[in-house]
């Protein structure tokens, strides 16, 4: 027993804190050496380079040759890619009538918003205005899941959606059905201000679902009348409500944009869009903790309004004072506007929000707005051998998410200077978890990290966080002829293909994909690139 | 038999002064190989000229010229790509984005990129890259409604005043001559139709 009171003594100290140690900020290993011989150091720990891997191939979207992703089993030196031919969403648009239904050969406008099917997170966009040649359509479009919005010019028609998944070579066939006309539901109604006047400015109303997803088209309120009539189509009519959103067209206007949740078999409706006020002009400077200017801020300021509306100001610059001037509508009683301060990349200034009252007048000077100081991320990056110093790398922070207490920070941005002679770097940064790229000058693959800056832990000490160590991974050159199977209609070598190697794994439970590396074909369909290696 | 000819020049070769003349004569011929006869030097290697960088327009990112409603109906973030290609292998090139640039305002650049030259390769690698995000609380131009332009200038070298090349280098001729060697731009173009609504506000 008296054997085990020492190891009960330390295991009770390390306990009470003598051991305690701030938790990691890097997610995962720093560099290769920490792993097994034929692993490497990537974002989500260690791992093998050659699996795990999609390869993105977008062979030239000018002739309707749209992104395809494959899955590569094994990365091998020599890894040729056997593409398809264009992907194609193909249909018919038909009119409902009484009886049948009839081809419709009006203009039409198809947006799909979607994602690829095998690299999360990356997302692929098409539109494309037409004419169906006897209601027939047929768009050429990128592998992935889409959802799939029509709409006509006709303002009357509501727009029609669904949802499509394309694999690369496929003919998908989506077909969209209009409502005759005189099925459709219309809801007509005013915007007025409480005294039943119109508000005076261009207003747009639009029908949404409760996911805000629209069940009509936008349309123009009048100007002087107010009055706007939406149309729907007869299974949005039979929904309990619908939500009308009133929203100002021009960034100038000082109306408030507001949501009305209204049974849509309703007769003629009366918006009023409240008391919101009249225009406050408010400033202030924005000022860093030793009290100097912080210039080219961003700086914004949105809340809710008497009336029920939500208010988001313009965002202004700070000039070389730190001073901004905005105009804003004055907040509802008994709550507060939220004011955003982003100062510019590089500055020693964090991201500040502060909530500030607006009564009822025409001018307001706010106190100055004092913003705390960025955590100054430092650290330092060797190159593969780990004994000499990686330097001229450029450094890009892509946040990824808020910790707690803190408002997610801004873009991505990239970091003012690269890493110096001794590999060294500094970055001021916002407290939130980052995943950071490091992209050498040399012939080495890019390399990631996941970072996390936590909050200062005292206002008095200036914060900063030193980071271990990173060492940069050895690369391998791979290679290949990128050829198209199959139809003759297409060109057998894809010049000038852009290809995207990537990594995709769950990251702390979640499937992530992260960007190995990236080239483009020569013109014989050639390419060579540089991806991790052991 | 030996002919008149034959037996003439024999007997004038046996001669001794015709001996030291043919020797003379060897020598002068011969001597051209060995002995420099002219005192000028070749001329280095010309050197290069710069050479335009171009962006490869069929893989611009959005492929479209005209995009509409960024700001509504689920697009609420846009990514700009361009990628480019140099034959002077070992420059530098820099990205500069603008929206709605206007020259008559002091106006920089809305983003910066710099492509480094490695691997000695005509295409790089690295893509000029420029995002933007409707709920973002970073000021942009783009997310304001309305109409907005948004352009790409590629260059290697700097950029001056209205966005010009920065001042050429000046090559000096072997002959004594000078000859300009500015630096290049390449741009393009989008049209943006910003709409603040649905799903993005």
């Amino acid at each position: 027993m008296k054997r085990l009171t020492p190891l009960v003594l330390l295991t009770t100290a390390l306990a009470a804190g003598c051991g305690y140690s701030a938790p990691d900020p890097v997610l995962g290993c720093r560099s290769d050496s920490e792993c097994d011989n034929d692993e490497v150091c990537f974002v989500d720990g260690c791992g093998d380079p050659g699996k795990n891997i999609v390869v993105e191939v977008v062979p030239n979207p000018r002739v309707g040759l749209h992104a395809q992703d494959f899955r590569v089993t094994e990365l091998r030196s020599q890894q040729n890619i056997e593409l398809y031919g264009p992907a194609l969403l193909k249909g018919q648009v038909r009119v409902e009538g009484l009886s049948s239904t009839s081809a419709y050969s009006a203009p039409i406008t198809l947006r799909m918003t979607g994602e690829s099917l095998l690299i999360p997170g990356l997302v692929r966009r098409h539109e494309s205005t037409l004419v169906p040649t006897n209601g027939l359509y047929s768009l050429p479009v990128g592998a992935g899941r889409y959802d799939v919005t029509l709409s006509t010019n006709d303002a009357a028609l509501p727009p029609l959606s669904s949802t499509r998944d394309v694999q690369p070579g496929d003919a998908v066939t989506l077909d969209f059905t209009l409502p005759v006309s005189s099925e459709l539901v219309r809801l007509s109604g005013k915007v007025v201000r409480p005294d039943g006047k119109p508000v005076d400015v261009d207003l747009e109303v639009q029908a949404q679902d409760e996911q805000l997803r629209p069940l009509s088209q936008r349309v123009m309120v009048t100007r002087e009348s107010g009055a706007f009539t939406l149309s729907l189509p007869p299974t949005a009519a039979e929904r309990p409500t619908v939500v009308l959103q009133v929203v100002p067209t021009s960034p100038q206007a000082l109306v408030p944009q507001k949501q009305f949740t209204v049974n849509p078999r309703q007769g003629a409706l009366e918006l009023s869009m409240g008391d919101y006020g009249e225009p406050v002009r408010l400033r202030a400077r924005v000022l860093d903790r030793n009290g100097q200017p912080v210039a080219q801020a961003t700086v914004s300021l949105q809340g809710k309004v008497s009336g029920g509306g939500q208010f988001r100001s313009q965002k202004v610059l700070t000039d070389e004072t730190g001073a901004f001037e905005l105009l804003t509508l004055p907040n509802e009683t008994g709550s507060s506007m939220t004011l955003s301060v982003v100062p510019p990349p590089g500055s020693s200034a964090s991201f500040t929000l502060r909530y500030v009252q607006v009564p009822r007048v025409s001018v307001l000077a706010s106190a100055d707005v004092v913003c705390g100081e960025r955590v100054l991320v430092r650290g330092e990056l060797m190159k593969p051998s780990g004994s000499q110093p990686a330097a001229g790398v450029a450094i890009m922070a892509e946040p990824l998410e808020e910790v707690p207490g803190w408002s997610r920070s801004t873009a991505s941005f990239q970091a003012p200077r690269t890493t110096d002679e001794a590999g060294r770097f500094e970055l001021p940064m916002d407290p939130g978890r980052y995943r950071l790229d490091f992209i050498p000058t040399e012939d080495l693959p890019r390399v990631s990290r996941i970072v996390t800056v936590p909050p200062p832990v005292s206002a008095s000490v200036p914060p900063s966080l030193e980071l271990s160590t990173f060492t940069l991974s050895k690369g391998r050159s791979v290679n290949g002829q990128v050829t198209f199977t199959g139809s003759n209609a297409t060109p057998s070598t894809a010049p000038y293909a852009s290809i995207r190697f990537f990594r995709v794994v769950d990251v702390e439970g979640k499937s992530s994909a992260l960007l190995l590396s990236q080239t483009l074909t020569d013109q014989t369909g050639a390419y060579s690139t540089t991806v991790p290696a052991r | 038999m030996k002919s008149t000819a034959y037996r003439l020049a024999s007997e004038l070769l046996g001669l001794p002064a015709m001996k030291w003349l043919g020797l003379g004569a060897a020598a002068w011929i011969l001597g051209g190989c060995v002995i420099p006869q002219d005192t000028s030097y070749l001329s280095d290697i010309p050197q290069q000229r710069n050479r335009p960088p171009r962006i490869v327009e069929s893989q611009v990112n959005p492929p479209e010229r005209i995009i509409r409603g960024y700001g509504a109906d689920k697009l609420c973030k846009l990514t700009f790509e361009a990628i480019v290609e140099d034959p002077d292998v070992d420059d530098q090139l820099v990205a500069y984005w603008y929206v709605d640039y206007d020259a008559s305002r002091t106006q920089g650049e809305d983003a910066q990129n710099i492509i480094l030259a490695k691997n000695a390769k005509v295409i790089r690698d690295d893509r000029a890259t420029f995002q933007v995000s409707f709920d973002s609380a970073d000021f942009n131009r783009l997310n304001v409604p309305g109409d907005h332009i948004v352009e790409v200038v590629v260059t290697d070298t700097g950029l001056v005043g209205r966005r010009e090349p920065l001042n050429s280098s000046v090559l000096e001729l072997a002959d004594g001559g000078i000859v300009s060697d500015p630096g290049y731009t390449a741009t393009y173009v989008w049209f943006v139709r910003t709409e603040a609504a649905g799903d993005c506000l």
